[in-house]
């Protein structure tokens, strides 16, 4: 086919860059040459230094060559390899026989063309072309070099696995597998980015989550165009539904066991290559104020935490605005001793009550900005800084009030008590508004405002879902999981919300005996002792227990 | 496109309307307290205003250690109170603020006048506090609000402390206001003077609230001190404040703190004149005795509370005396027979206060002490006694 001389060779193709997709060159299949194939490969991945190509001569067979990517396979599982094959005294006829007999891999798929060589070369995995054969092996040899699995910094519990996420998609996909051990856990695996290809995979419980979500979601996914995926957030933001609000329409999480969780109520979750973060589709206003703790601690106090957070998120919001309102607008609100200091505090402030809450808020917003983005070691300044500086120092000279710094201050570590990260900013960012029209409008304004946002919830969705549900459209069965956490023999049912096909969660044998209806009571501990000891036999409430 | 600009048109709207009554809070002036005074030209109105900057900023320590004061009381006259206040503005550079107004004082020449002139400006301007106490002040209000406060920072605090703690009965603009629309019950109002102490050298004076003043459609008529005083508390049947009883017995007197009580007073009609049936039950604890009696003994019990019954019924008899002889319906006897005989009331209340004159009073009082404390008698008594 090709009888050009070496150096002048014409490729099948023109190497350029715009041929050089991973699907295009999937149109390009693999000939029966090796020397072809690999002048091939040399030109499609020219210019790259980490692309290791090795020939060598297998003991009763053809040339063969190994390709991978130096420091994403396993340089000694290839060694290993290419030197099982240099020994292998096996009469060879094809390809399957060394696939049989001589190859010490488990993991093994076909390629026929240079685009799905290519791709799983890229990926890790150790192409091997053989003489004489139009296909070539692509031997699952990626490197275990990774992150090791580690404690999720931005959700930690004090209560519940240590275990989080890491950059790597198979270990992920393995966190969560362990957790569910299930055929029933579908992986859908998908590839989004023309340039960096990057893997994503659609985790479902199948015959649990409602099939018209899945279908959306990936739908949705397919859609994405898009050169390269380095986070789950390009992923987010492109397939949320409503791309203006401040409020976010997709969960993100680090831990295994909250994606487990999310899965078992019917929620689909995309996991990405290259980043800890899954994100977990549908989200509701309601979830921004739960964590994964909840429920794993006893229900009155996870309960109780959950209003407290459900306050806190009102006082992030509105604390400022409200301090502002009332103070310029309606001094006949606060209980006269308490005016009294607020007016002796900012009798020597020069600027407004607006103007010093921006001041003080903007620079609470500098001081958190610069402690997460600097070296853990500057941070310290940073914090001596803001404690003296903005607060101590700033009331002493007069320039802000005591009081202003208090309700800063609370605001501040009311919106770190909100658990999801970036419900806390859309919080935040939300305020400035607030009190900009609690300046102009007063208590008015602020109601007004939260009209809005409050309106703005409502009719957002989340794939399909309301954002306030279960409140509005309201549902009883749901609620038990939304303000506060009922205890679990009482959620028998999965939220209704999702559309699942299965809503029973509990079997019925478990409400029957531990549901403390009828109240169930063990006899007196006293005579059971007795019995036990006379009978010699365990001791009957054990049973019950 | 047209999105935005309808947006940013609407936003646009937002500054237009200004931020019109922003007022921040070193720009008001609170007033706490005001005083009411009849002058020659209309009203003098009295405020005291708290000085913010002298009761402690963050820099400036404990407050009041400086030796400044940290209140002004400032007035001025107009032919209304509003005028007043409007001319008593144009001198101050921080706008007067009445939300936070504690205690109203009317002078008692302004209560003698009448008290509805003073109600229409409380009532009508929404940021007047119809919650706010209200007193009337022996001699001019205007130096019951510039007398020294003892313990609290301003004299507007003491007075609100004392108009509404056990001493006296509470009464608030809303309540007088409410009584004074109607017929049938005459309004009291605790009773503010200033109050000499003295003991030959050094000298002091303070606030006392002490009695009430009784009144005749709407105007101030008279005083009720002492157990006229009492007589009216009893009458007016609020929420019980406990309060001190001393009654003299043989050996000595003995105080007795009474602690619950019930008044109910049940209107008949006696040879076509009102007729109103009063009982009073006391119940109370022994303070102190000063009888060297044991009050272990259920007879001396006994005895003391025959001597309780007899003082509280002297009390009420006293003050039934204002009511026949001043002809003021302390105690709302009016709406006692509106509720019970309404169709009688229609015509009696033409010229109520001139028929309580010869309406007939029937009091029974029932005593109960039933605590002794926790001795029953005194502990430093000579023990020969014992038996």
């Amino acid at each position: 086919m090709y009888r050009s001389k070496r150096n002048t060779q014409r490729l099948p193709f023109e190497p350029v860059s715009d041929n050089l997709y991973i699907d295009k060159l999937k149109g390009q299949s693999l000939c029966d040459s090796l020397e072809e194939n690999k002048r091939m490969l040399k030109a499609i991945m020219s210019d790259s230094s980490d692309f290791v190509m090795r020939e060598f001569v297998m003991e009763h067979g053809p040339k063969a060559l190994v390709c991978y990517i130096d420091g994403l396979s396993d340089a000694k599982s290839v060694d290993h390899v290419i030197q099982s094959l240099m020994v292998w005294k096996g009469e060879y006829s094809e390809l399957k026989q060394v696939k049989q007999r001589a190859l010490p891999v488990s993991q093994l798929n076909e390629a026929d063309n240079f685009g799905d060589l290519l791709r799983g070369v890229l990926s890790g995995d150790v192409g091997l072309l053989v003489d004489r054969q139009p296909s070539a092996l692509l031997l699952g040899l990626r490197g275990p070099k990774h992150r090791s699995i580690s404690e999720p910094e931005t959700e930690s519990t004090i209560r519940g696995p240590r275990e989080g996420f890491n950059e790597l998609l198979r270990t992920n996909t393995a966190l969560l597998r362990r957790r569910i051990k299930s055929p029933r856990l579908k992986m859908k695996p998908m590839v989004i980015g023309k340039e960096a290809n990057t893997d994503i995979v659609v985790a479902y419980i199948d015959g649990l989550a409602n099939p018209t979500l899945v279908e959306e979601v990936i739908r949705r996914l397919e859609n994405i165009d898009i050169d390269g995926v380095l986070e789950s957030g390009y992923i987010e933001e492109l397939i949320q539904d409503n791309g203006y609000s401040p409020f976010p329409q997709i969960q993100y999480t680090e831990r295994p066991d909250t994606v487990a969780a999310a899965l078992l109520e019917g929620r689909v979750a995309i996991l990405t290559d290259g980043t800890p973060y899954v994100l977990l589709v549908p989200l509701t206003f309601w979830m921004m104020l739960q964590a994964n703790e909840d429920y794993y601690e006893r229900f009155l106090i996870s309960s109780f935490l959950r209003l407290g957070r459900f306050m806190f998120l009102i006082i992030a919001l509105t604390f400022p605005a409200l301090y502002i309102a009332i103070t310029t607008f309606h001094q006949e609100m606060i209980p006269t001793p308490l005016l009294l200091s607020v007016a002796a505090a900012r009798e020597s402030i020069p600027f407004p009550a607006v103007i010093e809450a921006l001041i003080m808020e903007i620079s609470f917003e500098a001081l958190r900005e610069a402690g997460v983005r600097l070296p853990k070691a500057v941070g310290q300044a940073v914090s001596i800084l803001g404690a003296l500086v903005v607060g101590q120092a700033a009331v002493q000279a007069g320039i802000v009030s005591a009081p202003m710094v208090i309700v800063v201050s609370i605001t501040g570590i009311a919106s770190f008590a909100i658990p999801k990260f970036n419900a806390a900013i859309s919080v935040r960012l939300l305020r400035f508004p607030l009190m900009l029209i609690a300046s102009i409008f007063g208590l008015f304004g602020i109601v007004i405002g939260l009209m809005f946002i409050i309106g703005h919830l409502a009719k957002m969705r989340s794939f399909g879902i309301p954002y306030l549900a279960p409140v509005s459209p309201y549902s009883s069965d749901d609620m038990r999981d939304t303000m506060v956490r009922m205890p679990w023999w009482s959620m028998k049912r999965r939220p209704e919300m999702f559309g699942l096909r299965n809503l029973v969660r509990l079997g019925k044998s478990v409400t029957e005996t531990i549901a403390p209806e009828g109240g169930q009571t063990f006899e007196s501990t006293d005579r059971n002792m007795n019995r036990t000891d006379r009978n010699g036999s365990p001791n009957q409430g054990d049973d019950d227990a | 496109m047209r999105k935005v600009v309808v947006l940013i048109a609407l936003l646009a709207t937002l500054p237009l309307s200004g931020c019109w009554d922003r007022t921040e809070v070193n720009d008001v002036a609170i007033v706490l307290a005001m005083a009411i005074d009849k002058e020659q030209d209309g009203y003098r109105l009295s405020v005291i205003i708290p000085l913010p900057g002298n009761l402690g900023g963050p820099s400036g320590g404990g407050g009041g250690t400086s030796g400044e004061k940290s209140y002004i009381v400032d007035f001025d006259t107009g032919p209304t109170i509003s005028e007043a206040s409007s001319r008593l503005q144009s001198r101050l550079s921080r706008k007067l603020f009445y939300a936070h107004l504690k205690v109203l004082l009317i002078g008692e020449e302004m209560a003698r006048e009448g008290l509805r002139e003073v109600m229409d400006v409380m009532g009508r301007v929404p940021r007047n506090r119809l919650s706010s106490y209200i007193a009337v002040t022996k001699g001019k209000a205007y130096d019951v609000l510039n007398s020294e406060p003892h313990l609290e920072r301003f004299s507007a605090e003491k007075l609100r402390e004392l108009l509404k703690s056990d001493v006296t009965i509470p009464i608030k603009i809303k309540t007088m206001a409410n009584q004074l629309n109607k017929v049938g019950h005459d309004p009291i109002l605790p009773y503010v003077r200033s109050k000499r102490v003295s003991n030959g050298e050094k000298h002091s004076e303070s606030l006392e609230v002490d009695g009430f003043i009784y009144t005749r459609d709407g105007k101030m008529i008279g005083v009720s001190e002492g157990d006229a005083a009492k007589g009216v508390r009893w009458l007016n049947r609020y929420n019980f404040h406990p309060y001190l009883e001393t009654v003299q017995m043989k050996g000595g007197d003995v105080s007795i703190l009474i602690r619950r009580g019930s008044v109910s007073i049940k209107p008949r009609v006696a040879g076509g004149q009102p007729h109103f049936d009063i009982e009073v039950k006391a119940e109370g604890s022994i303070e102190e005795a000063l009888d060297k009696r044991d009050y272990e003994h259920e007879t001396n019990i006994r005895e003391l509370e025959r001597e309780l019954e007899q003082k509280i019924e002297r009390e009420l008899s006293a003050a039934l005396d204002i009511v026949k002889r001043q002809k003021s319906d302390i105690a709302g006897f009016g709406h006692f027979v509106y509720r019970t005989y309404p169709n009688l009331w229609d015509g009696w209340k033409r010229d109520w206060n001139e028929r309580l004159s010869r309406a007939s009073f029937q009091i029974t009082v029932r005593g109960n002490v039933n605590r002794t404390g926790k001795f029953s008698e005194n502990i430093a008594q000579l023990e020969e006694t014992y038996e």
